[in-house]
C-alpha cells in the first residue's frame, strides 16, 4: 500500500531539525523508496515544501517556478513509489480551509496513496515561550516576554482544538507527537513514524540555545555597536559560528515567569485537552505535553565560574583575531 | 672644565630608579655642584628624566613641545653655573643608534664648552630582553607570549642584540664612554650612578633593589595587558591609546594576586646569551678590557619560568580575568565604559 506522510507542524518545535534532516539524508530516503518530492520547494535544495501551503491557500508569496499542486501530481505520476513525504509547517494553516484540504487529498489519493497527517506540537504556553525566545535570538526584539506577548498572542496557536479539527475529521490517520515526548529528537521520531531505519550518521540531539549563547549574542552585538561596521559584524557573527562549540552548553533561557505561565495555561488548557480527546490520545494534558521545568538561573552569574570564563574567553579571540 | 653627564640607559636597568632620586635631590645636587636641568622632563618636572628630549630626537609622537626640548636645554645650559650636569633618559640609546641624532644631541652642549661623558649600564641580554618585553607588555605594545616574542623580535631588541653598534655613533665623536655593568651594582644601581657622577655620598643606601620602582608583573597582569593590546591596535586609534590606559590601569588593580611572570627557562636563556655572546664579548673588549663575560654579563643558575600556562589560575580567577578585559573591551575610544550587565532572566 502506498503512504504519504504529511507533516504539517506545528511552526515551533523541531520543524528546522526536521528540514535540516530530510536535507542531509534525502539520497538515504530514496535508497529506503521514500520521495521527498521537488515540487512546492522554497529551494531546490531545501526538502521544505513551503510553497505547497502557499499555493493551496492563495499565498502571494506562491512562486509558480517553484511548482505548486499541480507539479506535485505530475512528479508522482513519474516517480511512483511507496512513500512520499511532504514537509511544510505552513501547511498546518489549512485547518481553516477545508477545500484545500481535499486538494490535496485528492492529488494523493487518485494515485492510490494512503495520508497519514503529522503533527508535532507542544503547549501554547511553551510554543509561546519558545517563539519570543527564537525572536530575541533574531534580534527582532529585545522587549520583555511579558510586554512581547500581548503583542504575539495567536489565538489560531491557542485553539489547537479547532486548528486540526480539520485535518482529523478527513478520517486520515492522524499522528499528533508532544515536543515533551520526543525530547529533542525529531528526526529520530520522524523517522520512525515514517518506518524508516535511521541512517548511521544522523545527528539529531537538538542542542538548543543555553543562556551562554545569548550571552554571546548580546556581548557580540553590543560590541560591534561600540567598534564595528556592518561589516565587522558580519564578520564577528561568521567568527562566533565558527567558534560555537567552544561557549559550554548552559540551561535555557528561560522566559517565561511562574505566573504567567499559570496565566496562559488557564487560558488554553481547555482548548488542547479537546485536541487530546479528539485524536484519541488517552494521556492527560501534563502528561502529553509534559510539565514546566522553572528551575533555570535567574542570571548567568549562578553558572559555573569556569564556563563563564570560556564564554568570554570566546568571545574575546573571536572578537580580536 | 664643565662636564655633562649623558646617561642613555639602556632600558631595564634601574633608569626610572635614577631618575626618580635625580629629581628628588635636585637641590642637595646643586649644592655638590651637579645640576639636573628642567628642561625636558617629558611629564614631571619632579622627576630627573629627559625623555622629551629623547622624544624630540627620535621623532617620537609623545614629544610635548611645551615640557622642552633641545632648544630649551640650550637655553638653560647656558645659565647654567654647575660645574656638572646630567641628563638622563633611556629612550637615548635609541637616538644613538644615528649618528645624526647623537651630533644634534651632543655638538650644542660641547659648543657650550662642556666635556661629554655617556654613561651608559647594560645587563646580560636574555635577563635584560625578558625585563623589555615586561616593560613594552606594560606600555600595550605587545600582543604575543615570551618566547615567540624574544626570538622574532629584532627591531625592538635591537639594542641589545647589538650593544656595540649601540655606542658606534657616540664612540665615534670621541667622547668618554663610562659602561657599566647592572649586575655589578649588586641592586644599588642608583648609589653607583651618584657616585659616578660625583655624588658618591648622597644617598647612602636610600633605594635598593627591593625598592624598585618598576615592579614585575603577575601572570595574569600580564595575559590581561597581552590580550588587551591585541584589541586596542584593532580598534583605538593612536592617538586615542592613551585614553584607554587609565581604565586598563584600574582593571589591572582589580585583578586578583598571582605568582610574578617569568618568562626565561633554563635552556631558553642560555640559548639567547650563547647568541649574544660574541656581541657582548666584542662590547668589553672595545670599552671594557679589564671586565670578564663572567664579572660582567653573569648568567643565573637557574631559571624557572613562571607563566599563565605552567601556572594555571583558578575558574574564578579565570572568570576574573577574562571579565576585566570584557570590560575593557566594552571601553569606548575615549575611555568611557559602555557596556551594560551580564544577561540577566528577561
Amino acid at each position: 500500500m502506498k503512504r504519504a506522510f504529511i507533516y504539517i507542524g506545528a511552526p515551533g518545535p523541531g520543524t528546522q531539525r526536521i528540514h535540516d534532516m530530510l536535507q542531509k539524508h534525502e539520497g538515504f530516503l530514496k535508497k529506503q523508496g521514500v520521495l521527498c518530492p521537488q515540487a512546492g520547494r522554497v529551494h531546490p535544495s531545501a526538502a521544505v515544501h513551503h510553497q505547497l501551503g502557499y499555493d493551496l491557500r492563495g499565498d502571494t508569496r506562491f512562486n509558480p517556478q517553484a511548482g505548486g499542486v499541480d507539479a506535485l501530481a505530475r512528479e508522482l505520476d513519474l516517480n511512483p513509489v511507496e512513500k512520499v513525504i511532504l514537509c511544510s509547517n505552513t501547511l498546518i494553516t489549512l485547518g481553516f480551509r477545508p477545500a484545500a484540504i481535499q486538494a490535496l487529498r485528492e492529488v494523493f489519493s487518485r494515485r492510490g496513496y494512503d495520508i497519514t497527517w503529522l503533527v508535532y506540537l507542544r503547549s501554547y504556553t511553551e510554543w509561546l515561550a519558545s517563539s519570543y525566545v527564537e525572536q530575541r535570538w533574531m534580534g527582532l526584539t529585545h522587549q520583555t516576554f511579558e510586554q512581547w506577548r500581548t503583542a504575539h498572542h495567536n489565538p489560531v496557536m491557542a485553539a489547537p482544538d479547532k486548528l486540526l479539527r480539520a485535518f482529523m475529521e478527513t478520517g486520515d490517520p492522524f499522528i499528533l507527537r508532544s515536543y515533551s515526548q520526543v525530547e529533542h529528537r525529531f528526526a529520530e521520531d520522524f523517522l520512525s513514524q515514517l518506518q524508516v531505519p535511521c541512517p548511521d550518521d544522523l545527528l539529531d540531539v537538538l542542542p538548543g540555545r543555553g543562556i551562554l549563547d545569548f550571552e554571546m549574542r548580546r556581548l557580540v552585538e553590543e560590541y560591534a555597536a561600540l567598534h564595528l561596521d556592518e561589516a565587522g559584524l558580519n564578520r564577528l557573527k561568521a567568527r562566533v559560528d565558527q567558534e560555537a562549540a567552544r561557549v559550554p552548553r548552559s540551561p535555557r533561557l528561560k522566559s517565561i515567569s511562574s505566573q504567567d505561565r499559570a496565566a496562559l495555561e488557564k487560558e488554553t488548557r481547555a482548548s488542547q485537552e479537546a485536541l487530546l480527546q479528539m485524536a484519541g490520545i488517552s494521556a492527560s494534558h501534563d502528561e502529553f505535553f509534559g510539565s514546566a521545568d522553572d528551575d533555570g538561573p535567574q542570571s548567568i552569574e549562578e553558572l559555573p565560574a569556569a564556563d563563564l570564563a570560556e564564554l568570554y574567553k570566546t568571545f574575546f579571540l573571536c572578537a580580536t583575531t | 672644565m664643565k662636564k655633562c653627564y649623558i646617561h642613555i640607559g639602556v632600558h631595564k636597568t634601574g633608569t626610572t630608579s635614577i631618575q626618580m632620586l635625580l629629581g628628588r635631590h635636585r637641590s642637595a645636587l646643586r649644592k655638590h655642584g651637579i645640576s639636573v636641568p628642567v628642561a625636558g622632563n617629558a611629564w614631571s618636572p619632579d622627576v630627573g628624566y629627559h625623555h622629551n628630549i629623547a622624544f624630540e630626537l627620535n621623532n617620537d609622537n609623545r614629544f610635548v613641545p611645551g615640557r622642552g626640548g633641545l632648544d630649551a636645554l640650550c637655553r638653560e645650559l647656558e645659565k647654567e653655573e654647575c660645574p656638572t650636569v646630567v641628563i638622563s633618559s633611556e629612550d637615548l640609546c635609541v637616538s644613538a643608534r644615528d649618528a645624526e641624532k647623537v651630533a644634534r644631541l651632543r655638538e650644542p652642549i660641547a659648543a657650550m664648552g662642556y666635556e661629554i661623558i655617556w654613561v651608559v649600564y647594560f645587563r646580560t641580554y636574555p635577563e635584560w630582553a625578558e625585563s623589555a618585553y615586561i616593560e613594552l607588555s606594560k606600555a600595550l605594545a605587545i600582543t604575543r607570549k615570551f618566547e615567540p616574542w624574544v626570538k622574532t623580535e629584532p627591531m625592538s631588541l635591537a639594542v641589545g642584540l647589538d650593544p656595540v653598534g649601540t655606542l658606534a655613533h657616540i664612540k665615534a665623536t670621541g667622547d668618554k664612554i663610562m659602561l657599566h655593568s647592572y649586575a655589578q651594582t649588586s641592586g644599588d644601581v642608583t648609589g653607583h650612578f651618584f657616585a659616578q657622577i660625583g655624588a658618591p655620598d648622597l644617598l647612602p643606601g636610600e633605594m635598593k633593589s627591593k625598592d624598585r620602582v618598576n615592579n614585575r608583573l603577575s601572570i595574569l597582569e600580564l595575559e590581561l595587558l597581552r590580550n588587551m593590546a591585541v584589541h586596542i591596535m584593532r580598534h583605538i586609534p593612536q592617538d586615542l591609546r592613551p585614553c584607554i590606559r587609565d581604565a586598563v590601569r584600574a582593571e589591572l588593580g582589580r585583578l586578583p594576586k598571582a605568582p610574578s611572570f617569568r618568562g626565561l627557562s633554563n635552556p631558553l636563556a642560555y640559548r639567547l646569551y650563547e647568541s649574544t655572546r660574541p656581541a657582548y664579548e666584542a662590547l668589553l673588549k672595545e670599552y671594557r678590557p679589564d671586565a670578564t663575560m663572567d664579572d660582567f654579563f653573569p648568567l643565573a643558575a637557574h631559571y624557572e619560568p613562571v607563566t599563565i600556562d605552567s601556572n594555571p589560575p583558578s575558574p574564578e580567577d579565570r572568570l576574573k580575568l577574562y571579565r576585566a578585559l570584557i570590560r575593557l573591551c566594552f571601553t569606548d575610544k575615549f575611555g568611557a565604559q559602555a557596556t551594560s550587565a551580564p544577561l540577566t532572566k528577561p
